[in-house]
C-alpha cells in the first residue's frame, strides 16, 4: 500500500501515527513543503522570546519519521491527478499514491489594506515568519499587532518580552473576539495594559505607510514592524482545482474522506462538525487537528473509526495571565459567574446544557467543564451554585461524577 | 495500568498526597524535607463528595486526550503504558488540563508546566500512594 501525504505538521504526524498502529509494512511518504520538519506552530512565540532553540521546537522527536520508516520529500505539491491517483509536484516530480491524504493547513489572511505587502510587514504563522520577525526587531522599537486572536496576543506578548513597545489593534469591540465575552475580555485587556501594552479596539488598520499605519479615527502610529494576525484560511486550493467538494474548508465525511474514495483530508484544511452547535465549521486548532489525522490514518490503513468532530478550545497563557475557554463562542444563554480577584470563571448554560466557559487563572477545573461540554451532560443551573462558591474539582456537580462512574462503567469514554 | 481507589476503604485521610508530594520534585521520598522546608505538590486529588471519598489520579487512558492534545509533544507514554510529561519539553500552555476529562492533570504551583501521576515510574518500587495507604484503599492494577 503507498500512502501519500501532503504536509509534515501535525495532522501528518498523527496520520503516521494511526496508519503505523495498524499498518507496519505500507510505503508512507510526506511532502514537506516548509522544509522544517514536522514542527509545532504555537512554540514559535517561545522562539522568538528565545524560551525554546530552533531544536525545540519540534512536535515529535527529531528522528520520528524515520522511526515511522517515512520517506521526506522536500517540495511543494501542485497538482492532484485523481484518475491516475498521482500528484505533482511544483518541480515536476510525479509520486503516486493509492491512498492520499490533504494535510495542508491553513495560511494567514492578508486584509486588502492599501501598503500591507511592504517589507517591514510580517504575518506570524510560520518558524520562518519568526525568524524574519527576529531578524527586524529592534529593542525599544515599535510594533503594530493587526488583530488580537491567539496568534496576535503570543506575538504582542513575545514582542513586549524582547523589549519593544506594542500597539495592537482590534476591530471588533473587544480583544480575543472568538474567545472572550465583553466583560471576560475587559478583564484580560486590563491585564496586557497594565503590562504597557497597547489595545485599541474598535478601530481598524486602513493603510500601511513607510513605517507608519493609518487608522480609520484619522490617527497615525510610527511603528518599526508590523504583525499581521487576523485570522487563517484553509490551503484549500490543491483540493478545489482536483475537483474535491469544498466550500469554507475542505469537506469530509465522519471517516474524514473527501469526495473523492481515494484521498482524505485532517487539521486545519478541513470543515469538521462542531458538536454542540451541529454545524460544520473550520476549526482550526491543534488538538483537533492531531485527533483528525490520527482518525483519517487508521481509515487510510482500513479501518472504519468515526471522528465524532469537536468543539472550539483554546488554553493560552498571556503574561502570566491563564486563559482556558470552550464550547460554543457565540452562545448566548444564561451566565453563571464566579469572580475573586484576578480570576474569574463564566459558564454559559443552554437550559440544562453548558455551552461555553470561560476561565481565567483558574485553569485546574477546566478539564472536566470541557468534558461536559462535549458530551452535552444535562445539569440543572441550581446544582452548579455549590460549585460556584468554590469552583475546585471536589466540588462538581453530583451529575458530573454519575457521569464519570457511567464512563468507567459502559466504557463509553475514548479512555480510560 | 492505573491506580484503582476503593472508596469503601478510603478514610480520606490524604497519607497518599503527602507521600506522593514527597515522592515528586526532587524530595526523594523525604516528607519533612518537602512539607517543612519546601513547596509540595501532590499528582493526585482527594475527592470528598456524598460521604465518600477517593482518590481523583490518572487513568493512564489507552487512547489519552491529553496526549493527542499536548502542543510540544511534552506528553508521552512509555512502554509499560505510563503517561508521563517530559517537562523539558512542556511549555505551560495547559492545554492538557484543559482537555482531562477527570481534572486530573494541573498545573505546577507556579502554573509554569503541568503536572500529573507518573505511577512513581523512577522508584523501583509501587506507587508511594500505594504502598503507604494505611486501610488498603489503593491498588495498582494491571487493566486500563
Amino acid at each position: 500500500m503507498k500512502y501519500l501525504i501532503i504536509g509534515s505538521c501535525i495532522a501528518a504526524a498523527g496520520a503516521v501515527e494511526g496508519i503505523r498502529s495498524i499498518d507496519p509494512e505500507g510505503e508512507i511518504t510526506v511532502i514537506d513543503g516548509e522544509q522544517r520538519g514536522c514542527y509545532s506552530r504555537p512554540l514559535i512565540s517561545y522562539y522568538l522570546t528565545g524560551r525554546r532553540t530552533s531544536s525545540q521546537l519540534d512536535y515529535r522527536p527529531a528522528d520520528f519519521f524515520a522511526q515511522q520508516r517515512v520517506r521526506i520529500i522536500p517540495g511543494r505539491a501542485a497538482s492532484i491527478d485523481v484518475i491516475c491517483k498521482q500528484v505533482l509536484l511544483q518541480d515536476g516530480t510525479g509520486l503516486e499514491y493509492d491512498r492520499l491524504l490533504l494535510a495542508t493547513g491553513a495560511s494567514p489572511v492578508i486584509p486588502p489594506i492599501p501598503g500591507i505587502t511592504q517589507s517591514w510587514v510580517n504575518t506570524f504563522y510560520t518558524w520562518q515568519d519568526a525568524e524574519e520577525i527576529s531578524a527586524q526587531t529592534a529593542a525599544k522599537g515599535t510594533a503594530v499587532v493587526l488583530g488580537s486572536g491567539l496568534i496576535g496576543l503570543k506575538a504582542a506578548e513575545a514582542l513586549h518580552h524582547m523589549g519593544m513597545k506594542v500597539v495592537m489593534v482590534e476591530k471588533q469591540s473587544h480583544i480575543l473576539p472568538r474567545l472572550l465575552s465583553p466583560r471576560s475580555a475587559a478583564a484580560v485587556g486590563g491585564h496586557l495594559q497594565r503590562h504597557g501594552l497597547k489595545v485599541v479596539t474598535g478601530h481598524e488598520v486602513v493603510a500601511v505607510g513607510n513605517h507608519e499605519v493609518a487608522v480609520d479615527d484619522g490617527s497615525s502610529i510610527a511603528a518599526d514592524l508590523l504583525i499581521i494576525a487576523v485570522g487563517t484560511r484553509p490551503n484549500q486550493d490543491l483540493a478545489r482545482e482536483a475537483g474535491l467538494q469544498t466550500d469554507r474548508g475542505i469537506i469530509v465525511d465522519c471517516h474524514l474522506r473527501t469526495s473523492d474514495p481515494h484521498i482524505w483530508a485532517a487539521g486545519d484544511v478541513i470543515e469538521s462538525r462542531h458538536i454542540v452547535r451541529g454545524t460544520d465549521e473550520v476549526m482550526a486548532l491543534l488538538p483537533l487537528a492531531h485527533r483528525e489525522g490520527f482518525i483519517a490514518g487508521l481509515n487510510m490503513a482500513g479501518s472504519r473509526t468515526r471522528y465524532p468532530g469537536g468543539i472550539f478550545l483554546n488554553a493560552v497563557h498571556i503574561l502570566g495571565m491563564h486563559i482556558i475557554t470552550a464550547g460554543d463562542p457565540e452562545t448566548t444563554g444564561s451566565i453563571l459567574r464566579w469572580q475573586e480577584g484576578e480570576r474569574c470563571l463564566e459558564l454559559t448554560m443552554q437550559g440544562q446544557n453548558l455551552h461555553r466557559y470561560i476561565a481565567i487563572n483558574i485553569p485546574g477545573i477546566s478539564g472536566p467543564l470541557t468534558a461536559l461540554i462535549e458530551r452535552q451532560v444535562k445539569i440543572p443551573e441550581s446544582e452548579w451554585f455549590k460549585f460556584l462558591r468554590n469552583p475546585a474539582i471536589a466540588n462538581l456537580p453530583a451529575a458530573y461524577w454519575a457521569e464519570v462512574r457511567r464512563w468507567q462503567d459502559d466504557g463509553s469514554l475514548r479512555c480510560g | 495500568m492505573k491506580i484503582q481507589s476503593n472508596s469503601e476503604y478510603c478514610l480520606g485521610c490524604g497519607l497518599c498526597r503527602i507521600y506522593c508530594a514527597a515522592a515528586h520534585d526532587g524530595y526523594n521520598g523525604s516528607v519533612i524535607r518537602a512539607f517543612k522546608k519546601g513547596t509540595p505538590q501532590a499528582r493526585a486529588g482527594l475527592i470528598e463528595h456524598q460521604q465518600q471519598s477517593w482518590i481523583n489520579t490518572c487513568r493512564h487512558c489507552q487512547d489519552a486526550p491529553c496526549i493527542n492534545a499536548c502542543i510540544t509533544g511534552a506528553l508521552q507514554k512509555n512502554n509499560e503504558g505510563i503517561v508521563f510529561i517530559d517537562g523539558q519539553r512542556c511549555v505551560g500552555c495547559l492545554t492538557c488540563v484543559m482537555v482531562c476529562p477527570f481534572g486530573h492533570i494541573q498545573p505546577s504551583l507556579d502554573f509554569s508546566r503541568a503536572v500529573k501521576c507518573d505511577l512513581c515510574r523512577d522508584l523501583a518500587e509501587a506507587p508511594v500512594c500505594v504502598s503507604h495507604c494505611p486501610n488498603g484503599a489503593l491498588r495498582l492494577i494491571e487493566e486500563v
